[in-house]
């Protein structure tokens, strides 16, 4: 039988032309992650256009496979219909219509790839390294955080990914995409917040034991609330800490704290977060513990059963000792 | 069309004298068919283990911060059911389809190699037992089916797990490249007179791009494997970046084999389904050459699409371009391959048989992967649900929506061929029904929780980002589904001894492997046939309109 390919134009025509603009500001919503920065609702309005053509493709073919056994659904008796070898016009056609398609989709690519990949001259350079199971943040005036990113609203973040064992991958859905972390390797990232607020991100490659637990926090702060959070972080700890938290500090030099982890003037390990503000920080085990005095304590008494296979070993502290290591630690702000 | 094939000859009756009964015969055999049903079965046998692996992994997510598994186990569980379903299910499953039916469809009397076949096979047990073998040594490798490197260098993976995955794939790869070279050898010297290339069953031109495929491809698997194991175990540096080897190196040599290995998995996919569809139909394919030349250009296409794997790899913006106009390029030949199946349906007298339903349900759900996978290809989108959820929906899809539905209507329609039993229909469209509800249930959640950023291979997630019922949803759909493998091996067990007879050609089919008897002989058919056309058997029923009058319209 031959297929008029005027029908089928029309098929897939019609359904593009009157739904496509209204579908995707009907469905924008739907992105279930709002997309909160230049960059991810540019790859939001290309995942719609590309869905919105997907969808009507996949109803196309849906309809017709349920036309087709619905209508042609051999009837008792029915012979054989006369065979129908095929039709070279309608071939190409079915070529050619996607062909078209995808070349237009195409070049709404180049848009957005070119739009996401410019690096701004004033963008702010963050040396971002992956560790099993945590992030390590390197800001300008040796500035060094962990797991918890700020960023100023309003200036672009330029990300210089990197990683100090295995391949890691940064990822926050709602700022923009994700871009791999490989040893022996830099790659470059950016961002730029549009508003200030937390925004979840994870480790999207897996990356050994507690890939689940290697998650991050951006948090976007107004550009003077940052200023301040890096001024804050740039000091030591405050003067009163060694007085106060004379026991703690005895635990930590006696189980070689310092060996991996740095509290500025105390100790510089480099295997391990940075404690020296680590009270400062709202979340601790690279997200999966809220940072409260008494979540601290049961980190120090037993990080194995919380994350296990971390590297933090347990040092079997009493109860006792666990809470005069967390009272220094949030005292660390 | 018994003609074709006498009652016991005195030859055979003679050679069943001195040629062992019972499980040792199966041990030893050389025929194609057996050893297709031994592929087969050990295919089934890893469902099994694979399935009570996704149905662990889906008791571990069920809710946020569950403990079913610890995150050594899910690491394990998640790594063994990746390897097992693609190495020791879908492809040794396809293999033993292909096994069974490229002679019986070209007309031959075996593969041209019937010893170098049963070594093939039993490569794949050896293989099983390589990886399985690795529980009992302490642990089963836990850095993913795709092992990116340094994960699994002896600094991060110093037990001997990843040693094991290593030597099972190289074994596996050696049993499916000597396979692909028989297939290749089978298929240019042994068909049956008239039997040209433009008359082969649309199968047998799928096997043929599958297997030129596993040649090229898997080589790569085994040389990447061969690296590793250096590095492991004779300290060398191929991925040890702190000595100048190069992680990346991995991953390009890794999908170089990684991507035609998809279409490994697909492609005889496409062949289950060209045959099945016109059969019920009633009708031709389609635009035969569109069908085999469209396999012939995904085939082609498929070795320069492997780093869309790698955009967030960090690659410069023009290599990522170019592979996504390739990965995209390759929609065009597979949407023709839809266009073709539904046109063919179109028209017919349909007979919805259980083969035939899961033909359609093939059609729709490897539809929708192929889509989730258009937006792959493009770059940024990538960007956003590369290494989510989103992508454990799109190819599970791809795999089970899509390989796993066209196996299941296989099995219907030649388990009569190769058992002389038909399956129960009643049970068919259960399993058929379950699966295709259990299924959607499962993975179409996925696509959903991958966009709102859950990332792939997590152990867990925190409560309170709204993750919690789409994944309520897939643990559902994966225990309905379990019900549903279940009916399947039911009927299939049951089948076996209690099905109706078959007799020659019960769906009135019109390739070759009809002509013979149901199980069919050892030596295939009595007489080798001569072939007129691409459809002999509708030329010996409709002698006043044969098919070859009508090669030249496609």
């Amino acid at each position: 039988m031959a297929l008029r390919f005027g029908r089928w134009l029309a098929f897939f025509l019609a359904p593009i032309a009157f739904g496509l603009w209204p579908m995707s500001a009907w469905a924008a919503p739907f992105w279930p992650v709002s997309a909160l920065t230049t960059q991810a609702r540019s790859i939001q309005w290309l995942f719609w256009l590309v869905m919105t053509i997907a969808m009507v493709l996949l109803f196309g073919v849906l309809a017709a496979l349920l036309f087709v056994a619905v209508r042609f659904r051999a009837r008792p008796g029915q012979p054989d219909p006369r065979p129908n070898y095929g039709n070279v016009r309608v071939e190409l056609w079915w070529t050619v219509i996607p062909f078209a398609t995808l070349v237009a989709v195409f070049g709404f690519m180049l848009r957005t790839v070119n739009d996401d990949t410019s690096i701004a001259s004033n963008a702010l350079p963050v040396t971002l390294v992956g560790h099993q199971w945590w992030w390590e943040f390197r800001y300008p005036q040796s500035v060094v955080a962990a797991n918890e990113l700020h960023v100023p609203v309003g200036r672009q973040v330029r990300l210089d990914l990197q990683s100090a064992d295995v391949v890691h991958n940064f990822w926050v859905p709602q700022l923009a995409g994700k871009e791999e972390m490989v040893p022996g390797q830099s790659n470059v990232w950016t961002f730029t917040a549009e508003q200030p607020g937390r925004y979840d991100g994870a480790c999207s490659e897996y990356c050994g034991t507690q890939h689940g637990w290697m998650r991050l926090t951006v948090i976007a702060d107004a550009p003077q609330d940052f200023d301040t959070w890096l001024a804050a972080q740039a000091q030591p700890p405050a003067s009163g800490i060694a007085a106060a938290h004379q026991p703690a500090l005895q635990l930590y030099a006696s189980n070689a704290c310092g060996g991996c982890h740095t509290i500025q003037g105390i100790s510089d390990g480099k295997v391990a977060p940075d404690l020296t503000h680590i009270g400062s920080r709202t979340t601790i085990a690279a997200g999966e513990l809220a940072n409260t005095p008494d979540n601290m304590a049961r980190w120090m008494a037993d990080p194995q059963t919380i994350k296990p296979g971390s590297f933090m070993p347990n040092f079997h502290f009493t109860q006792e000792q666990a809470r005069e290591m967390a009272a220094l630690l949030e005292d660390l702000k | 069309m018994s003609a074709l094939t006498p009652a016991l000859s005195q030859g055979e009756r003679e050679l069943s004298v001195v040629w062992p009964r019972g499980l040792l015969s199966w041990v030893m055999t050389v025929d194609h068919k057996r050893i297709g049903i031994m592929y087969i079965a050990t295919s089934i046998f890893f469902f099994a283990v694979g399935g009570i692996e996704s149905l662990l992994m889906r008791s571990q997510l069920a809710v946020p911060q569950n403990d079913v598994l610890g995150p050594e186990a899910y690491n394990q569980v998640f790594t063994l059911h990746g390897v097992t379903m693609i190495f020791f299910v879908v492809m040794p499953w396809l293999f033993g389809f292909a096994n069974f039916l490229l002679p019986l469809m070209i007309g031959a009397r075996d593969v041209a190699y019937p010893r170098l076949n049963a070594f093939s096979y039993w490569m794949l047990p050896t293989a099983g037992v390589f990886l399985y073998y690795s529980l009992l040594g302490g642990g089963a490798p836990d850095a993913g089916w795709y092992a990116y490197a340094p994960l699994t260098e002896h600094a991060f993976a110093a037990d001997n797990a990843i040693n094991y995955y290593a030597l099972a794939l190289i074994l596996s790869g050696i049993g499916t490249i000597a396979t692909s070279i028989n297939f290749l050898v089978t298929v240019i010297y042994h068909r049956a007179p008239g039997m040209t290339y433009n008359r082969m069953p649309v199968f047998v031109w799928m096997m043929v791009v599958t297997s030129v495929l596993s040649l090229l491809a898997l080589p790569a698997l085994t040389g990447n494997l061969l690296m590793l194991l250096v590095d492991r175990l004779l300290n060398g540096h191929f991925f040890d970046p702190a000595a100048g080897g190069a992680p990346i190196m991995w991953q390009h040599i890794f999908w170089i084999f990684g991507h035609p290995e998809v279409y490994i998995m697909a492609l005889p996919a496409f062949g289950f389904i060209s045959e099945i569809v016109p059969v019920f139909s009633r009708k031709p394919i389609f635009g035969y050459s569109f069908i085999v030349g469209s396999g012939i250009a995904i085939g082609f296409l498929s070795f320069g699409v492997w780093a869309h794997h790698m955009f967030t790899a960090g690659m410069p913006p023009v290599a990522d371009l170019v592979f996504s106009a390739s990965s995209m390029a390759i929609a065009i030949p597979t949407g023709v391959k839809i266009f073709t199946w539904v046109a063919t349906a179109w028209g017919g007298a349909i007979r919805f048989h259980t083969p035939m339903l899961f033909a359609f349900g093939f059609i729709a759900m490897f539809l929708i992967g192929g889509l989730s996978g258009v937006t792959l290809a493009v770059v940024p989108i990538d960007w956003q649900v590369n290494g989510s959820y989103y992508m454990v929906a799109h190819f599970h899809y791809v795999l089970f929506g899509g390989t796993a539905f066209a196996i299941f209507a296989a099995w219907y329609y030649w388990f009569p061929k190769m058992s002389g039993r038909m399956m129960h229909e009643g049970l068919g469209k259960l399993h058929f029904w379950t699966m295709l509800v259990g299924f959607n249930l499962t993975f179409f959640p996925m696509h959903l929780l991958g966009i709102e950023g859950m990332p792939r291979r997590v152990y867990t997630y925190p409560a309170g980002l709204g993750w919690g019922a789409p994944n309520v949803l897939a643990t559902v759909g994966a225990f309905i589904m379990g019900v549903s493998v279940l009916v399947f091996l039911a009927n299939m067990f049951r089948s076996m001894r209690l099905g109706t007879p078959a007799g020659d050609n019960p769906w009135e089919a019109w390739t070759l492997e009809w002509a013979t008897a149901s199980p069919p002989p050892a030596y295939n058919f009595a007489v080798i046939p001569t072939v007129t056309s691409r459809r002999p058997l509708w030329d010996v029923a409709h002698p006043e309109d044969p098919d070859w009058r009508h090669e030249h319209e496609l």
